[in-house]
């Protein structure tokens, strides 16, 4: 396990969401067991972990719907509790589950959970009318959302907790269950709100999502949070290589001996329609290989580069796939 | 304005909801007229029918003597088949038919014969002893003229005139009447008055409880959790449950109580004590419903629940038999539930009580309201936040 608080020391900014030690149990069963983290404004968080590892009590717990045994969570300076109501006010929390009411239009969904944010008169009126048009819903606003398509009432569940334009979004799995088209749009607008100065907390057992999105990850198993950092720092932790496949003809053997003498290459060999090989970073070395390779004569066609991911990191860290 | 607006939306939703609107709307009012038919006429007026040849004096001063009884109505027909099939139906308690040239076959000694149709059971049998009295004043100075003309051998003009001139002087017994104790129902208790107020508080009830479901389908969906993540406390959530429960069960009361008024003609007696009671009434099973909802029970066990308790308390606070016909047990009993002291409150104005009579039931029902209500809050934040 790794010491998450002090990856942020050198954060400048005072950090939107702390969460200090939080602990959450069912009987004997342990939901979250201390975890700590810290999102800053304009900062993706993603918190990565397979079905029951504690994100979605986690995110209950931070959000303030659901009471923790212990552990403390402050949102912009000021601690957060079940029975506090005006720090939520900072918060915009999208559940799992839809949670829309059925006989109501997309607007007076909209418009009510407005008025719980504290919204009303205009300002009111103009969010929700920016709501919809951000969640592409203009055109079915008058519509009862019972008649609505998954896609749609996954959206329009994301564009309720944007309303009041939160200091921290959360959003707990918020593409289940949807297509790809509707995804594709969910995950713009979770950028489109990161690049706004908005702090985002995304849970989510899909890692390309998180892979696209968040600047830093927090991993999570049986309610432990077992490892957090960016991407790369996580790749780094575990001493994944990228695995470079480059297709050429011409003087093959040759280019392999030239490449391994290069400082991080490691395992190249000769294939069938080229060359393959493990390299510590391919973004920074890829160009000094192609290069020797030419020199070497041999003519290069296509390069593949495959880096690891946090699968490969779930993987090591716990000796099991994420879906498993 | 946050309780308000969770409140509206409790009342739309169910407005939006077409199962919900028959049995708040439609059914309440199907049982105020079906419990009318059955049970009421304890105050209301009996229906006599009357057939056969009606164009007689003799006729004329049985029929007026009848309708002298203010407890009769009379409806004449113009065939007795028809009469007759009305007393089969149930329409008309019973009916009577006059043969034609009565007096004339009086006055020769020739035997009448009245028919007297009644259904088997209910109020018809009862009915032939009023028609016997009725014919018996009538017939008095007939059969005075007839002994005048049997004994004396005078013709039976001669009789009449003898008959007609003692017979109001003859000092005749009478039944002096007294009564002791209290009535069941008031004397100007109407067919429908007494079913409607039941059913009011049956249904008013019911409805509350119910109403609970709700609460339920908020629960699965996510949506009280979702209300509470904003700056909105738990407190303010439930009231907002109630209130909004309180302005279905409140709304349902005035539909019934404004249609059993239009269509019926049911006498509520004090209408503004009636609507405080109502008001009284669904904050007390607005409390109840939300305390029910607060259990984390699925839907259909609430609803199960919510309708066997209605029916039960129903019953034990007097809404499907009066009160007054009830145990003293039973009495006390239904003092622990709300829809008693409801039936008694609307007790006491349809005995023309007042407002101050009815104040200890209007205190009681608040207060039921308000405490059922704090429970629910306490349930909800507990279950919502701390779930085991």
């Amino acid at each position: 396990m790794i010491s998450p608080l002090s990856s942020l020391s050198s954060r400048e900014s005072p950090p939107v969401l702390r969460v200090e030690d939080l602990r959450k149990s069912y009987g004997e069963i342990k939901a979250v067991t201390g975890i700590s983290f810290e999102i800053a404004p304009g900062e993706n968080y993603g918190l990565l972990g397979p079905n029951g590892a504690g994100k979605t009590t986690a995110i209950q717990m931070i959000a303030g719907v659901l009471a923790a045994d212990g552990g403390r969570v402050t949102v912009c300076g000021q601690e957060l509790t079940t029975g506090t109501t005006t720090v939520k006010s900072h918060i915009g929390w999208v559940p799992q589950e839809i949670a829309l009411y059925d006989r109501l239009s997309a607007r007076e969904n909209l418009a009510f959970f407005g008025r719980m944010q504290g919204l009303s008169g205009k300002p009111l009126a103009t969010r929700v009318s920016e709501v919809l048009e951000l969640t592409g819903l203009v055109d079915r606003a008058g519509d009862k959302t019972i008649k609505f398509s998954g896609g749609m009432r996954r959206r329009l569940n994301i564009g309720i907790g944007l309303l009041h334009q939160p200091d921290l979004l959360i959003l707990d799995e918020p593409t289940v269950g949807v297509d790809i088209q509707s995804r594709t749009r969910i995950l713009d607008q979770v950028a489109e709100m990161t690049s706004l100065g908005m702090a985002v907390l995304y849970t989510t057992h899909y890692i390309e999502e998180v892979e696209r999105l968040c600047q830093r990850v927090g991993i999570i198993d049986h309610g432990v949070l077992i490892a957090e950092g960016t991407r790369a720092e996580l790749v780094k932790t575990v001493g994944e290589r990228d695995r470079v496949t480059i297709a050429a003809d011409g003087q093959i053997n040759a280019g392999v001996g030239q490449i391994t003498a290069l400082d991080g290459v490691h395992e190249a060999g000769a294939t069938t329609d080229g060359i393959q090989m493990l390299v510590d970073d391919a973004a920074h070395l890829l160009p000094r290989i192609i290069e020797s390779l030419t020199r070497s004569g041999v003519t290069v066609t296509g390069v593949e580069v495959e880096e690891p991911n946090l699968e490969a990191v779930f993987l090591h860290l716990t000796g099991r796939a994420l879906r498993d | 304005m946050k309780t308000l607006a969770i409140g509206w939306v409790y009342v739309l939703r169910i407005l939006r909801e077409p199962a919900s609107l028959f049995f708040f709307f439609v059914f309440p009012m199907l049982m105020v007229f079906i419990i009318g038919i059955q049970f009421g006429g304890q105050g209301g007026r009996v229906q006599l029918g009357i057939a056969g040849d009606t164009t007689q004096s003799i006729t004329d001063k049985i029929t007026d003597n009848l309708a002298a009884n203010e407890a009769l109505e009379l409806v004449f027909y113009e065939e007795q088949s028809e009469m007759l099939r009305a007393v089969e139906r149930g329409a008309i308690a019973a009916g009577a038919v006059f043969p034609p040239q009565m007096a004339a076959r009086i006055a020769v000694g020739e035997p009448v014969l009245i028919g007297f149709v009644s259904a088997p059971t209910g109020l018809g049998p009862q009915l032939q002893a009023t028609v016997r009295d009725a014919l018996t004043e009538v017939l008095m100075p007939y059969r005075a003229a007839r002994f005048a003309v049997d004994i004396l051998g005078v013709g039976f003009q001669d009789g009449w005139s003898l008959a007609t001139t003692v017979v109001p002087e003859v000092e005749l017994a009478t039944v002096n009447l007294e009564t002791v104790g209290e009535a069941l129902f008031p004397p100007d208790l109407g067919r429908f008055d007494g079913g409607a107020a039941s059913n009011l508080v049956l249904f008013m009830f019911l409805t509350a409880l119910t109403g609970a479901t709700a609460m339920v389908t908020d629960r699965e969906m996510g949506l009280d959790t979702r209300i509470v993540s904003t700056p909105t406390s738990v407190v303010r959530l439930v009231s907002g449950y109630v209130a909004g429960q309180f302005g279905v069960t409140f709304f349902q009361g005035v539909y019934i109580m404004v249609l059993s008024l239009a269509i019926f003609g049911v006498d509520w007696k004090n209408l503004g004590g009636s609507v405080l009671l109502m008001m009284a009434l669904s904050l007390a099973g607005a409390g109840a419903g939300m305390l029910l909802g607060s259990f984390r029970l699925s839907e259909a066990a609430t609803i199960g629940i919510g309708v066997t308790a209605g029916l039960v308390m129903g019953a034990l606070g007097g809404t499907m038999v009066p009160l007054e016909l009830l145990p003293d047990a039973i009495r006390t009993v239904a003092r622990f539930t709300p829809q008693g002291w409801a039936m008694l409150g609307f007790h006491d104005l349809q005995w023309d009580g007042s407002l101050i009579d009815i104040a200890d039931n209007l205190g009681v029902l608040a207060g039921m309201g308000i405490v059922l209500a704090a429970a629910a809050s306490l349930s909800v934040r507990r279950t919502l936040t701390r779930p085991s």
